[in-house]
């Protein structure tokens, strides 16, 4: 992350508002969609509906504090911050559509809630994650090589 | 990377669009009345097509239409969402008003999306709803075909729905057991009570909590209709013991069975006339599309199995229920007559011995209360089915309309029953009112027909104590309920 390696003296400028707020958004979404994609496999594992509403909720709040978390990176964007790309924003947003349509899927009722298309859109949104991690890291490498 | 990035952004989105086409909807719903309805292949679309009309009510002078021949007036006004009409058999008759129970656990966020969208629907203007629950009792002393006197029998009731009268007892089916009140005949108050008969599965959940009643032609028996706590069993089996079913209760002794199951959510219980036949009418399964599942008008076997919730009209299987049951499936009886799709049949009557024209002297009228499963408005009516050697024979007819105009409804019908003339009789909840729809040429019955009519008097009951004293001990024995949920 970008902050923390401005504590090791690495980054000219303090962390800006922008970043801290970022900071306490972004392992929402990351976390919820990592353990909907764990409920979903319970859920077909077991066809015990409890998974599928942990389902439901874990992607809800991920949509919402991502959702928010997407709105404050494209203020930081648009202001030109240091480590904030279009790019970056795009991915984002491909994560949460997955998201919002994976939790209309989830809102039908019983099996196909979930299988197939649950699951196949709950691994799609974890995959997407990863690669907006590893695209972040890339380019925070790139800004300050060790 | 970017660019592959809006590209997948892009084809998403079309994706989306896609799947909210809910397709052309120019399907003739006639092809589902019927025997034999066409039953298209189910889709699920990621937004359900929902389409609900706002209540505006009658404006004074207002009333529904209905076919020549018939002339429709409103009987009783200033209700408090009446659900069900049942005569009495010396002509009077009872109103029933309720609101659903409140207080049902809401497991998914869905949930709260679908509870918010329903409240657009109820609306009714502003300011606090009269009190419900109540049970309102009306004379018509001279026959005429107005109401002349009117009085609350009951009120402060748990949501009641289905009744019944027979020898001096007055029951009633709350939305989590069946009541019993002394009461006889002529009277404006109940003589004391009231006694549990039999409870009924009830709360936390109690989704279709609408408990219809219907007296046996032997009049030893009680049969009431318990629906599904769910859709298509999205809360599981668990929340299932006993529902989705008929019930066969003895008047007497409180003991129940399963009479029939597999019904997600059967009402208008009624017995043929002729045939002694037990039939009900009942709300099939929303989210498939907007032409499925029809909902269903049928007789009732004894031990019969319909197929809720893993098939419909026989063997049709709902994928969504799992894990699936093929000995369940291959087990269920297809219904008698479909009434389409998300019309929502709450109330049946046969007019068999009623002062109808000819055109509705042998069939069964049906109260459509109405759609929001699919964006045109399917129901909101009531209908005749005309009946042979019964059995329905024929197409549906539109009898009662003009509850719907435009996107807005005036009223909903839900109960509906033949009064002490002979006329029909339609419960509006969402327009507070009871509509009487009789013959033109002002014709009545001899003689008042109450809507439970008892054919063979069964042998007296041993217990000559009778329901009073046998109360709540005498609850139902689970294991005999429910041998749709039987693993």
């Amino acid at each position: 992350m970008a902050h923390a390696r401005s504590v090791d003296g690495y980054r000219p400028e303090r962390p800006g508002f922008t970043d801290l707020v970022l900071s306490a958004l972004t392992p929402f979404p990351a976390v919820c969609f990592t353990l909907a994609l764990l409920t979903d496999l319970a859920y077909w594992q077991t066809s015990y509906l409890m998974w599928q509403h942990f389902s439901a909720w874990l992607l809800l709040v991920g949509i919402v504090v991502g959702g928010c978390a997407l709105l404050v990176s494209i203020i930081a964007t648009l202001m030109h911050r240091p480590g904030h790309r279009w790019s970056h924003i795009g991915l984002g947003a491909l994560v949460l559509a997955l998201a919002i349509l994976n939790n209309l899927v989830h809102a039908r009722d019983g099996w196909t809630a979930v299988v197939p298309w649950g699951l196949v859109l709950s691994a799609l949104t974890v995959l997407a994650l990863v690669a907006s991690g590893l695209l972040r890291h890339a380019s925070a490498s790139a800004r300050w090589p060790s | 990377m970017s660019r592959t990035t809006y590209a997948a952004v892009g084809a998403l989105g079309l994706l989306a669009l896609a799947a909210c086409d809910d397709g052309p909807d120019d399907f003739d719903v006639s092809r589902q009345i019927g025997p034999d309805p066409e039953l298209p292949e189910p889709r699920q679309p990621l937004l359900a097509s929902i389409k609900l009309a706002e209540v505006v009510g009658w404006e004074e002078g207002q009333t529904p239409i209905v076919p020549e021949g018939l002339t429709v007036s409103a009987y009783a006004t200033d209700l408090a969402t009446p659900r069900t009409v049942h005569t009495l058999p010396n002509g009077d008759v009872l109103v029933v008003q309720s609101r659903g129970p409140s207080g049902k656990p809401l497991p998914r966020p869905k949930d709260y999306i679908r509870g918010w969208i329903m409240s657009l629907a109820k609306g009714g203007g502003g300011g606090e709803p009269p009190e419900s629950n109540l049970i309102t009792l009306l004379r018509d002393t001279d026959r005429d075909g107005t109401v002349d006197e009117r009085s609350d029998l009951l009120t402060g009731l748990h949501s009641p729905f289905g009744v019944a009268w027979h020898d001096g007892t007055l029951y009633v089916a709350e939305a989590d057991e069946i009541v019993a009140y002394p009461y006889e005949l002529g009277a404006t108050e109940v003589g004391g009570g009231p006694e549990t008969v039999t409870p009924l599965p009830g709360g936390p959940i109690n989704h279709h909590w609408t408990k219809d009643l219907a007296l046996g032609p032997d009049a030893r028996h009680l049969y009431v209709s318990v629906g599904s706590n769910s859709n298509a069993a999205e809360r599981g089996m668990e929340a299932e013991n006993g529902r989705a079913a008929i019930w066969e209760v003895d008047r007497e002794t409180g003991a129940s069975r399963v009479y029939a199951s597999g019904l997600r959510n059967p009402n208008g219980l009624t017995f043929h006339p002729e045939t002694g036949t037990l039939w009900t009418v009942v709300n099939e399964r929303d989210e498939l599309g907007p032409n499925l599942v029809p909902d269903y008008m049928t007789s009732v076997q004894d031990g019969g199995f319909y197929g809720w919730p893993w098939s419909y009209f026989g063997d049709h299987v709902d994928v969504r229920v799992h894990p699936p049951r093929p000995d369940m499936v291959a087990q269920a009886i297809s219904p008698d007559y479909a009434l389409s799709s998300h019309v929502a049949p709450l109330g049946m009557a046969f007019t068999i011995g009623s002062a109808m024209p000819e055109a509705f002297a042998n069939g069964a009228f049906v109260g459509e209360h109405g759609s929001w499963n699919r964006t045109f408005f399917n129901g909101y009516k009531v209908v005749y089915i005309p009946f042979e050697n019964g059995m329905p024979a024929g197409m549906a007819e539109d009898v009662v309309t003009g509850f719907i105009d435009g996107d807005q409804a005036r009223g909903r019908p839900v109960g509906v029953a033949i009064d002490g003339t002979g006329a029909l009789l339609v419960a509006d909840d969402a327009g507070n009112t009871v509509w009487r729809v009789a013959a033109a040429d002002g014709s009545i019955t001899p003689e008042p027909m109450g809507s439970d009519p008892v054919t063979v008097e069964a042998e007296p009951a041993q217990d000559a104590a009778g329901p009073a004293a046998s109360g709540a001990e005498t609850a139902p024995p689970q294991t005999e309920i429910a041998p749709a949920v039987q693993q």
